[in-house]
């Protein structure tokens, strides 16, 4: 089992992935949220990274050492109202960002929210362990799999 | 297991894609950016919408598809332009894109 780690990007105590893939960053407001979140992906094999605070996570993802942010919805930072907007603002320095909103906020109203702020999927909890190990490996890429190959409906 | 699937609602011929009796036919006002429904292999039902993506932060194109699900949402920025004439299966499979 993967453990998670508590990631922190203050001075001096800088947070240094483990060698191999970049652990998904899990930011919840919520400690037993977050336990949670990164349990299930931990015994998923996924190398995971938590964090509390809005300002800590930008700072982890801007020294580029997160590829994936798995997120609650509204989680402040000091550049604005929610974490997902500071991030994917800077696309152009972090392109190969992707940020999956893992939120209790249910309603279609939050949906549009997280998809204006620029979320690259939305996941409401609670979600099964299969769903959630789903929707992060779509984003995370390296073990991406399509269940099966196109099929265009024009081809004989 | 297979067993424990649902039965169709409609039974299809040998030469419609699966799903397609659970597509919804377009209105002839509807606009070009209406939603497609399919259903995947878990038998999961899906809609998809192509929609403008011009005002959203670290938008990577002008547009995106929206995949939605009970529950779950996928943004896809890299697909082809033909989508709309995928089957089911290539729709679902459309879906694991980022």
């Amino acid at each position: 089992m993967t453990k998670s780690t508590k990631a922190t990007a203050d001075a001096g105590d800088v947070f240094r992935p483990p060698p191999g893939p970049a652990p998904v960053l899990v930011v919840d407001d919520e400690p037993a949220g977050v336990a949670t979140t990164a349990g299930r992906l931990a015994d998923a094999g996924c190398p995971t990274a938590v964090e509390g605070d809005g300002d800590a996570a930008l700072g982890l993802v801007r020294a580029e050492l997160m590829r994936l942010v798995l997120t609650e919805l509204y989680i402040p930072c000091v550049e604005g109202a929610c974490l997902v907007t500071a991030l994917k603002q800077e696309r152009a320095r972090l392109p190969r960002l992707r940020v999956l909103a893992y939120t209790r906020h249910t309603a279609a109203a939050d949906d549009a929210w997280a998809l204006a702020a620029g979320c690259d999927g939305v996941l409401h909890k609670p979600a099964s362990a299969g769903a959630l190990e789903r929707e992060v490996r779509r984003l995370d890429g390296a073990d991406a799999v399509e269940p099966r190959s196109s099929h265009n409906r024009s081809r004989p | 297991m297979t067993g424990d699937r649902p039965p169709r609602v409609t039974p299809r011929t040998d030469s419609e894609p699966p799903g397609a009796a659970l597509r919804r036919v377009p209105r002839a006002d509807e606009t070009p950016d209406s939603s497609v429904h399919y259903v995947d292999g878990e038998w999961v039902h899906w809609s998809v919408v192509e929609v403008d993506a011009t005002a959203v932060p670290g938008a990577v194109g002008a547009r995106c598809l929206v995949f939605a699900r009970d529950g779950c949402i996928r943004r896809v920025w890299d697909y082809p332009a033909d989508w709309r004439t995928y089957d089911d299966a290539g729709l679902a499979a459309l879906s694991w894109r980022r």
